[in-house]
């Protein structure tokens, strides 16, 4: 088949596989060929690619969540982030611990430059971190997201992501501000407006908006294009009752870079939750995936395709499990979605194919 | 080492309602009888007034469920604990939540009760159960916990209003409003919602201070008089209600929190639960005998640890303040500070990272007016 090509329309699910630990994060391991997942006792666990057997748990483990983990092919070792303020370089085919940096908040999400050279790490403390990648070395510290939201409740950053040119780093935080730097030096060159994920919409006992303390939400999901000129921004949008529950509807905003505005705002009709995670496909096509919203017609979580120049016609499917991580598989031909299924302590790893088009065969 | 062995204390085993009031004894001052005077009392001191042997009560709700697992009993390391640690306190072996780190600091001014089970009578925000201490029941409208503090414990004549709630924000949506219950309106609070005074209590402006005071005198005279030769109940509710409404008119100050003052406004900071701590301060200091601090949104069905992350880093700030002030100002001995919620959260997390309703086992923690700080209560005792 034509690995740089899929058709949206015909992707279907191949397996699914259940683990005794809801899973946070997730990549596919070039060095190892294997799915690596994040699990919330701290663990990480490998599956065999494709079959999706023999889970094996890595040797050592966090003392909590595991929130993020990143590959780093060239050094040939991965990366886990996890809310015990530690982070841990592995050997993903020994599955031992490297080296380990304790952090002096938690870690919310990492990313790895694309020409390896920089970890950025963002925290519930609103600081970017700059690590030299192979040695863990802290190369520089960055704030300036407001502290706190607009109900006074601190702001975290949750998402970062580096330009496929490795210059530019973008952060996203509770409030939906996003900030993207030049990596060299720090510099801010846009503050991008994501507010639209902060959702604060409240109503009394009439049904009247009342502007109370209720809020939930933040940029959850950042990634640039393959041809670095757009940042996309996904979150929870579109929240019309203030249920304590994350059931307002997934939602992605598109910013062009050159100038800093946004190009696209596109709300899923039924899926709700948070969009979480993405990864473009070497077509151009954006996998992206989310949940935690009340079960329903639309299920509890979601992996959508969105193709940027038709950003109004996203494909959705719905998933029973809530998604925390999409990766691709090393022929692009399947992702594979990490997650959980009704409750957080049940974990849940689902493959769908990416077949291509009926043209391209 | 079992800690709950350990600490626990047959003391508190023994606790039960009249005995609870009755540690509380009340013998209401006169002292700020005197309402024109009451913004006075914002002073230096004010706290001389309760370092007599009245007593106090401040009640910080958490409106909508605070997760036990995420405040007062962590449960790290277990599949269902959540991602935060326990950190450990000023009383050996009682450890908390990591998002509490001010308040293990100051552990030994609190009493922990870990073994709360109120199933019987609430398990949604539609209850008043946890406030009434019983089920609801639609034809009798039971008192509050703190409607009851102040009848036994105030103060129906104080001239500062003798209980007062304070709304952090609008009421929980879902919870129903609670009416006036038979124990009479003199026992209801004085409700002040986002930290604003009453409306329409100021003096209308064509009327002079000379003016209100005369009329306020010609009224007191009518008033006794007609008392005197009708002994009427209401002539005497009417009086008292007029004088409810005048020392509320005279504490314009008083329920002002943008008045205090202005190091204690920088020091709580600027989030509603620590303005509405620091006002509560204030108001006992000034002689109001029950305050109730009603804060809400902690109902975290989806996205909990984030939720509960962040209202515990507003509530540590604020409760670790607002006790800090209550010793230093010699006010803890007489005055009780619970924190509680209507119920806890569910041990389960769904996969939307949510904690449900849990009444069945969540934690109290109370301190003050004799309740030994460090005790702990839970199940294994």
């Amino acid at each position: 088949m034509n690995a740089t090509s899929f058709d949206p329309a015909k992707m279907r699910s191949l397996l699914t596989v259940s683990h005794t630990s809801g899973l946070f994060s997730g990549i596919f391991d070039p060095t190892s060929q294997r799915f690596i997942g994040g699990c919330i006792d701290g663990s990480l666990v490998a599956w065999n690619y494709p079959a999706l057997d023999s889970p094996t748990p890595f040797g050592w483990r966090h003392r909590s969540y595991v929130y993020a983990l990143a590959a780093l092919p060239q050094h040939r070792e991965i990366v886990s982030a996890g809310l015990d303020r530690r982070l841990v370089w592995w050997d993903p085919v020994a599955a031992t611990p490297l080296r380990e940096v304790m952090t002096s908040a938690r870690p919310l999400n990492l990313a790895v430059s694309p020409d390896e050279q920089r970890l950025a790490v963002v925290d519930d403390d609103r600081w970017l971190h700059l690590y030299d990648t192979l040695t863990g070395k802290l190369l520089a510290s960055y704030d300036g997201h407001p502290m706190m939201t607009a109900k006074l409740k601190l702001s975290s950053i949750y998402s970062v992501a580096f330009s496929p040119d490795s210059q530019l780093v973008a952060t996203g935080d509770r409030t939906g501000t996003v900030l993207v730097r030049e990596v060299a030096t720090g510099k801010i060159i846009h503050t991008l407006d994501a507010k639209q994920f902060y959702n604060d919409y409240a109503i009394d006992a009439e049904g009247k908006p009342n502007g109370g303390e209720h809020e939930l939400g933040g940029a959850r999901l950042l990634i640039f294009s393959p041809d670095g000129k757009t940042l996309v921004v996904g979150g929870m949008a579109d929240y019309e009752y203030n249920s304590a529950a994350t059931d307002g509807r997934m939602g992605f905003i598109g910013f062009e870079l050159e100038k800093g505005e946004a190009i696209f705002k596109t709300v899923l009709p039924k899926d709700k939750g948070y969009l979480q995670t993405a990864v473009f496909h070497p077509n151009g096509l954006l996998l992206a995936a989310g949940g935690g919203g009340t079960a329903g017609a639309s299920g509890v979580g979601t992996l959508c395709v969105l193709d940027l120049a038709k950003s109004d016609q996203p494909t959705a499917y719905p998933l029973e499990a809530t998604i925390r991580a999409i990766a691709l598989s090393a022929t692009h031909d399947q992702v594979i979605l990490f997650g959980m299924l009704k409750t957080a302590v049940a974990g849940h790893v689902e493959t769908w194919e990416l077949p291509a088009p009926a043209d391209s065969t | 080492m079992n800690p709950a062995k350990s600490l626990c204390n047959p003391r508190i085993h023994s606790m039960y309602r009249r005995h609870f009031m009755g540690t509380l004894g009340w013998g209401m001052s006169a002292a700020v009888a005197n309402f024109n005077s009451l913004t006075g009392l914002c002073s230096d001191l004010r706290a001389d007034n309760v370092r007599k042997d009245d007593k106090r009560v401040i009640i910080l709700y958490l409106g909508g469920g605070a997760s036990q697992m995420e405040t007062w009993d962590p449960k790290p390391g277990q599949p269902t604990g959540g991602p935060y640690g326990a950190i450990p306190t000023s009383v050996p072996g009682l450890h908390i939540s990591e998002l509490l780190p001010r308040m293990a600091q100051r552990m030994h001014h609190l009493a922990v009760v870990r073994s709360v089970d109120n199933s019987g009578i609430s398990s949604d925000h539609h209850g008043t159960g946890i406030h009434i201490g019983r089920k609801n029941e639609a034809a009798v409208q039971f008192p509050t916990l703190a409607e009851i503090c102040t009848k036994e414990l105030v103060l129906a004549d104080t001239q500062v209003p003798p209980h007062v709630e304070l709304q952090v924000w609008d009421t929980f949506r879902f919870e129903t409003k609670h009416g006036m219950s038979f124990l009479g309106s003199q026992y209801a609070p004085l409700v002040l919602t986002g930290g604003k005074r009453p409306p329409d209590m100021d003096r209308l402006p064509a009327v002079s201070e000379m003016d209100h005071a005369d009329r306020e005198a010609l009224r007191d005279y009518l008033s006794r008089r007609f008392e005197q030769s009708r002994g009427a109940n209401e002539a005497e509710s009417y009086s008292r209600t007029n004088g409810r409404a005048r020392g509320v008119m005279a504490c314009d100050e008083l329920l002002d929190v943008d008045r205090c003052d202005a190091a204690d406004l920088a020091r709580y900071g600027p989030t509603p639960v620590a303005r509405h701590c620091l006002l509560a301060r204030r108001l006992v200091e000034a002689g109001v005998g029950v305050v109730k601090i009603r804060d809400t949104w902690w109902d975290t069905h989806g996205d909990n640890f984030e939720g509960q992350r962040v209202k515990c880093a507003n509530l540590d700030h604020a409760l670790s303040h607002l006790i800090d002030d209550l010793v230093d100002r010699g006010l803890m001995s007489h005055t009780l500070l619970v924190v509680l919620s209507e119920f806890g959260r569910t041990p389960d997390i769904s996969a939307s990272l949510g904690r449900n309703h849990w009444p069945k086992a969540w934690s109290v923690v109370m301190g003050g007016c004799g309740i030994q700080g460090g005790d702990l209560w839970q199940d294994e005792c």
